[in-house]
């Protein structure tokens, strides 16, 4: 048994941060202990517990629309999702994933709500928590030709082609895939409800972004390193000063 | 059970799950029946499993719905709730049970109050 008693805080302090979960004893010795700066050192410590409870709760949450698709016996469910509808240029990037089942990827949740650097960590979490992944897009041209929606859903299904696994059926956010070989349901909102859909949009996300870099590298007076493609000011900018370059969606309105 | 009854009890039902699709649950399951009894409707709310009782009467005459619940009934529910969630290979999700009780016109079954209450029995 510790005796905090002879420890200074700042022992205590290392104590706590290296355990992830107190004892009943060791919690009522902190609470016994007097010394304002262990109260205050309890206090955080629960904080942080039940921080890390919620979280988990929330990503248990996010695995319900999988788990009853388990328990109808379903083995590789496939989540979908792309990034890059939006913007006034490049490609639409699609994934797809078939998560370990069960997994909980901490701190993943829709693509748009995560900063580019816990992006960047939690792609490498997914990628190390598929059984497989595939990531495939849909060129300028192509969005040009047929439409941002059709090409989406062209990205989408190369992205499921990719899969060294055959899934046997796929959740996907927002609409359904047409001329889709497998069974699979539209979830709105789906990248705040799906781990499989949300793990998807991360990849996406990230793998466009990347090639968004490659294209300012090409084509630097846009900003693409910044806007990503995205119409912002600076962007609209210098589209009037420069024009378009290659990489523009001529069938997108840009002004 | 009477044929009157089942059909009121049906009503109501369907009354429950337009209202609950309307606030924006998915219906995952309806009147899941297991050797414990049946679940009247098993909906997701987001990221929690609500499984739903809907109590149905027409007429005060009993009482309002939301008082037809019993402790033995609510031991029922518990019981059912931890066996449904079973069924997910012991994964622990997050859940809660929901009363939805419905008071429908005597003579035509048409809807005349809903009350919803979220989380009875917890923990």
């Amino acid at each position: 048994m510790v005796d905090f008693k002879k420890m200074t805080i700042a022992e205590i302090k290392t104590f706590l941060d290296r355990k992830a979960e107190l004892s009943p004893e060791e919690k009522e010795l902190l609470r016994a202990d007097g010394r304002r700066g262990a109260a205050e050192l309890l206090k955080s410590h629960i904080r942080r517990k039940e921080a890390r409870e919620r979280e988990e709760n929330r990503l248990r949450g996010m695995l319900i629309e999988e788990e009853l698709l388990f328990k109808k016996g379903f083995r590789a469910v496939a989540g979908v999702d792309e990034a890059g509808r939006g913007p006034l240029a490049g490609p639409v990037i699609a994934a797809a994933v078939i998560l370990k089942p069960g997994v909980l990827i901490n701190d993943l949740r829709d693509s748009k709500q995560l900063s580019a650097r816990a992006r960047k960590i939690i792609f490498d979490q997914v990628v190390l928590n598929t059984r497989c992944y595939g990531i495939a897009g849909a060129t300028r041209e192509e969005i040009d030709d047929l439409n941002i929606h059709a090409a989406s859903l062209l990205a989408m299904r190369r992205a499921l082609g990719r899969l060294s696994i055959k899934p046997d059926y796929i959740l996907v956010d927002g609409f359904p895939i047409r001329d889709c070989p497998f069974e699979q349901k539209a979830i709105k909102g789906g990248d705040t409800l799906s781990m499989s859909i949300a793990a998807a949009s991360v990849l996406a996300k990230v793998s466009r972004d990347n090639m968004m870099l490659a294209l300012h590298h090409k084509y630097p007076h846009y900003g693409f390193n910044r806007n990503m493609g995205y119409g912002t000011a600076e962007h609209r900018h210098a589209i009037s000063r420069y024009g378009l370059c290659p990489a523009h969606r001529r069938s997108f309105r840009l002004v | 059970m009477t044929k009157k009854r089942r059909q009121v009890g049906l009503a109501g039902e369907q009354a429950a799950r337009a209202y609950l699709e309307e606030q924006g649950y998915e219906i995952m399951e309806a009147n899941y029946r297991c050797p414990l009894g049946e679940i009247d409707i098993v909906a997701r709310d987001r990221g929690t499993i609500v499984l739903v009782e809907v109590r149905t009467r027409t007429g005060l005459s009993f009482g309002a719905p939301e008082e037809s619940i019993t402790a033995e009934k609510a031991r029922r529910l518990r019981r059912l709730a931890l066996y449904y969630l079973k069924s997910f290979q012991g994964k622990e999700l997050p859940c809660r049970i929901d009363l939805v009780a419905v008071m429908l016109n005597r003579h035509n079954h048409a809807l005349e109050k809903l009350n919803h209450i979220r989380g009875i029995l917890e923990g």
